[in-house]
């Protein structure tokens, strides 16, 4: 590799190509993931690819290291996503590797069952217990009340579980996210099985409206789409784009929109359906569909739509003659639980990108043809796995046999404290946490996992017209005795013989993802395998400068096919949709409840992270807890001070008006903050703490929200309704900068 | 406040795009690994004790529904009549000939008139020694020393950063160009809001940016003349 080239690779160039010039070419050496203490060089920087996991996006990364310490990451500078940027929680990144709350061992449990007692054990010793439990069960036909779960959606952990478990003769569960948007955006999809996820090219449109989707923070690719948004607003010779943001409680996403429209909470698709009115009967579409679904709309104008939306017509009128006259409009919406009825707002914002016509065009929403072949194919791992929404967990366990539990980086114990009960019910739990977690106390075996930084693994994502394959390499050796549960998986087969061990035919998941990246990408990108390998000795072939890079690109194809499909999409619509029927007044619950997740935090499992807990919220300040957002004129009403610690009740009532309630919470206690920018008939909380485990930073923060969002136990999901009363006034809520002139203690 | 004196050494400078940044926060957390900064935890942030090098301000704007919000990235501003700079008794806080309001760790007292002087509230206090929970401390930058107790710190540009960009224009026998320095705050920026470079170099984007008709500076009319430059939204 040439100098300029490295340095360009690594991005940073300016500290590490300033040390390196001093000494030849050690770079030549450098970027093998594990590089030999001889070969080491004290003092130099070292810097190694690999991917971000603190979300799904994918991001490329590059870590800097030093004396084999990792002490910073950075975005890769070639990485199709992001470009050489990371967010907040990507920054943290070396938070998880050096936790000091991480399981350090395998252990098994000593004391009474739950008591947390633990003793450290060997791996074999933790690989025997494991596979002599799966034995005993085998051997008397129960095999299939084995039950394994993982919510690592990235890479290739489901996939070996799930070789393993069929063959072994039960079942590997993937688990979604829990505000997952790409299932129902899948679901959407359905009907047109040659595209792939949809990407929306936010930085060429002119006039973007969103409905809902946070695509700054926490929907499909954080980064992706900022850097998007970032030439939306000023790229060279582009005009300024235009951003209106329609959602009830203004995220931090609504925060940077030109005009933020707070519809009714489950209003959006009746937003949207009216924007679609205005732009049928003033005949402003470039699509339209048929005389007789043009007039069975005209119910959904904005004039008739008003009352249930909250937004005027008049409002709705302008802004849709300004969606549909701007160049390059662009509709975008969320479709998690955080939008009641998001499923609607899919459909009916989608059916505004089709009636302008942005479909595979400059600026739109592209569709992708979905052409590529699964990287790991030739390593005959199973193509599908069963997927599992988050909520259906309890449901799960509650009606199948279950004897021994196996449980991967997913914690039901926090996210549905209600299964704890049914957890203990099971005879034997393993859990493959790098944490202590809600879950993993209650186990009876713990085989800590790798962190990421020190795993092996491949996985993909998406960007404009292109298809990633990412490389999770090592960066560091490991930092405690822990094993990646792929190779746990390995070492299981193994030690049972027969089909399951004929079920995984590699002998480590290095030697898998090095096989599997390599083979895929000689296929894909010749060209750059054939030129790099050439350069360097031929034993190193071509795994070198694919580990150097940390990724591959597969460009996609857009679907031609598609704008044939468009006109018959837009007849094909169903007004089937009770839009128009379920406002409804609650005199006792008066406030619709939006739980939403934390733009660091997450859903909780960044909560163990004391850069993000001590990063202040970009709307309300709040450090190292959780807060209530009510608006101020309510809260006046209420008699609520900012700050005032608050109680709320929660109830979740079933869809369409008929107020029956199909779920009921123990109420909880909190600290309120008046916030500008949410309905007054909303209150809001985000999720992200109320751990009563997960280590030092995480335990006992702040409330657990996330507890609302499953409360009808993966049932008829409905909506969330409220009611608030003032506790105290002694303020409890940690804020940034509200307090900065020095607190005294003592007097002097 | 420094005497002005005519110098060819570069004059480190940033601009921040308002109308690109989004409030996201990732530089602030770049900021934070990149220079060992300090998390104090719970109780003592509770009483105004974080160390924050770089902060987002927020501002609502307007009554509910017609609400808009403004973010601001607030970090110090090298100021080039720097109000902290005079009022230090032992010299601990002083100005570079490259631009750069510098704060030598080792010399500082701990009298704190500086925090007190700065307009823009950018000075962090060490009020105890922090506590790393082992091995956190595994992540330290080695490039950047750690503060302890009874010590000013705030924003350096990345001085370290700015170092090894000179080094290797050096032994490149030219000048610093674009690109040779990117603090850790402008290399994450999802948005590409923050630029970074010489100022004095009338080709460097940064000088370019400087005379666009959004520019504007914080506090201007205290002439403290910051080195940090906003542009605001708006054509
Ligand atoms: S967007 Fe996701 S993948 Fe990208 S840096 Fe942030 S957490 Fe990592
Ligand atoms: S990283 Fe960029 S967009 Fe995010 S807050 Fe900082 S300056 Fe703004």
């Amino acid at each position: 590799m040439k100098r300029r080239e490295f340095i360009i690779l690594t991005g940073v160039g300016a500290t590490s190509a300033g040390m390196l010039s001093a000494c030849g070419h050690p770079e030549e050496k450098l970027i093998p993931a594990l590089i030999p203490d001889d070969e080491y060089v004290p003092g130099i920087d070292v810097w190694k690819a690999s991917t971000c996991a603190m979300c799904d996006a994918g991001c490329g990364i590059v870590v800097r290291t030093r004396d084999h310490k990792a002490n910073k990451i950075e975005g890769n500078p070639q990485h199709p996503v992001n470009r050489g940027a990371l967010c907040a929680r990507g920054q943290a990144g070396l938070q998880v590797l050096y936790n000091p709350d991480r399981i350090k061992a395998p252990m098994k449990r000593v004391g009474e069952r739950f008591s947390g007692q633990f003793a450290e054990i060997s791996w074999d010793e933790a690989i025997k217990i494991l596979a002599d439990k799966l034995r005993d069960l085998s051997a008397i036909g129960k095999a299939n009340s084995v039950h394994f779960f993982t919510n690592d959606r990235r890479g290739m952990t489901a996939h070996i579980a799930t070789r393993f478990m069929e063959a072994f003769g039960s079942h590997a569960y993937l688990v979604n996210r829990l505000f997952n948007e790409d299932s129902a955006i899948s679901g959407f999809l359905n009907s047109y099985p040659f595209v792939n996820k949809p990407v929306f090219d936010i930085a060429n449109a002119t006039f973007l409206l969103s409905f809902g989707a946070r695509f700054l923070e926490t929907w499909h690719s954080p980064i992706l789409y900022s850097r998007a948004y970032g030439d939306f607003r000023r790229a060279s010779g582009k005009v300024r784009g235009k951003f209106v943001q329609v959602e009830p409680r203004m995220s931090l996403t609504g925060a940077n929109a030109d005009e933020w429209l707070p519809a009714r909470v489950g209003s959006e698709a009746l937003v949207a359906c009216a924007i679609a009115q205005v732009i049928l009967r003033e005949g402003l579409a470039k699509n339209t569909p048929d005389a007789n679904f043009i007039k069975s709309f005209e119910a959904y104008s904005p004039e008739n739509t008003a009352a249930l939306t909250d937004i005027a017509a008049e409002k709705i009128i302008r802004i849709a003659r300004e969606f549909a006259k701007s160049d390059r409009p662009l509709a975008i919406t969320s479709s998690t639980i955080e939008m009641t009825k998001s499923l609607a707002s899919l459909k009916w914002a989608n059916f505004l990108n089709l009636l302008v016509g942005n479909i595979n065009q400059k600026g739109g929403m592209l569709l992708l043809e979905k052409d590529y072949t699964f990287p790991l194919a030739k390593l005959d791992l199973p193509n599908g796995f069963s997927n599992i929404d988050y909520f259906k967990f309890p449901m799960m366990i509650a009606d199948r046999p279950c004897e021994i539990l196996m449980i991967h980086n997913f914690n039901p114990a926090y996210v549905v404290p209600a299964t704890k009960k049914k957890l203990k019910t099971i005879p034997f739990i393993a859990s493959f946490s790098s944490f202590m977690d809600e879950t993993s106390e209650l186990a009876d075996l713990l085989l800590p996992d790798h962190t990421s930084l020190e795993s092996w693994d491949i996985n993909y994502a998406e960007a404009t017209s292109e298809f990633i394959v990412n490389l999770t390499q090592p960066v560091v050796k490991p930092e405690f005795n822990t094993k990646q549960t792929a190779d746990v998986f390995i070492a299981l087969s193994r030690a049972l013989g027969d089909k399951v061990a004929a079920s995984i035919s590699f002998s480590s998941i290095e030697e898998t993802v090095k096989q599997g990246f390599t083979s895929f990408a000689k296929k894909e990108t010749p060209a750059l395998v054939k030129k790099k390998a050439a350069e360097t000795d031929a034993e190193e072939d071509s795994w070198k400068p694919l580990s150097e890079k940390g990724f591959f690109i597969n460009k996609l194809k857009n679907n031609p096919a598609y704008e044939l499909e468009s006109h018959q999409l837009l007849t094909n619509i169903p007004l089937t949709d009770s839009l128009l029927s379920d406002a409804y007044e609650d005199q006792e619950y008066p406030f619709a409840l939006l739980v939403y997740e934390h733009p660091t935090l997450g859903v909780g499992e960044q909560a163990n992270l004391p850069l993000l807990q001590e990063l202040p919220d970009a709307m309300t300040s709040v450090m190292w807890g959780s807060w209530l957002e009510i608006n101020p004129k309510t809260a006046a009403q209420l008699g609520i001070k900012d700050g005032d610690v608050v109680e709320i009740a929660v109830e979740e009532v079933a869809i369409g008006g008929d107020l029956r309630t199909i779920a009921q919470f123990e109420p909880i206690q909190l600290p309120a903050v008046l916030y500008a920018a949410i309905r007054p008939d909303v209150l809001a909380m985000p999720c992200g703490q109320g751990h009563t485990a997960y280590g030092r930073y995480a335990t006992n923060k702040g409330v657990n929200a996330v507890v609302f969002t499953i409360g009808s136990a993966g049932n008829k999901r409905g909506i969330l309704r409220a009611k608030v009363k003032r506790i105290s006034n002694e303020n409890k809520l940690i804020r940034f900068g509200t307090n900065l002139p020095e607190h005294i203690e003592i007097k002097r | 406040m420094s005497e002005t004196t005519p110098t060819n050494k570069p004059q480190w400078a940033m601009v921040i795009d308002l109308d690109r940044c989004t409030g996201c926060e990732a530089c602030v957390v770049a900021c934070n690994v990149e220079n060992n900064v300090a998390t104090v935890g719970a109780e003592e942030a509770a009483k105004g004790r974080t160390i924050n090098w770089i902060r987002i301000e927020r501002y609502f704007e307007g009554e509910y529904p017609d609400v808009r919000v403004k973010f601001r990235p607030v970090m110090c501003q090298h100021c080039e009549e720097a109000p902290c700079e005079p009022v230090c008794p032992v010299y601990a806080t002083y100005h570079t000939d490259e631009g750069l309001n510098a704060q030598v760790y080792n010399r500082c007292v701990g009298t704190r008139y500086c925090a007190n002087n700065c307009p823009y509230t950018v000075r962090s206090f060490n009020f105890f020694d922090h506590v790393w929970d082992a091995p956190l401390q595994k992540a330290w930058n080695p490039e950047v020393s750690v503060r302890s107790r009874g010590v000013m710190e705030k924003c350096t540009f990345c001085v370290q950063r700015i170092k090894a960009g000179e080094a290797k224009a050096k032994d490149e026998n030219r000048d610093v160009k674009d690109g040779d320095v990117t603090p850790a705050c402008v290399q994450t920026c999802p948005t590409k809001a923050m630029y970074f470079g010489n100022i004095a170099d009338p080709t460097s984007e940064v000088a370019k940016l400087s005379k666009s008709s959004r520019a504007t500076k914080l506090l201007e009319d205290l002439g403290t003349k910051p080195k940090v430059i906003y542009l605001n939204e708006g054509e």
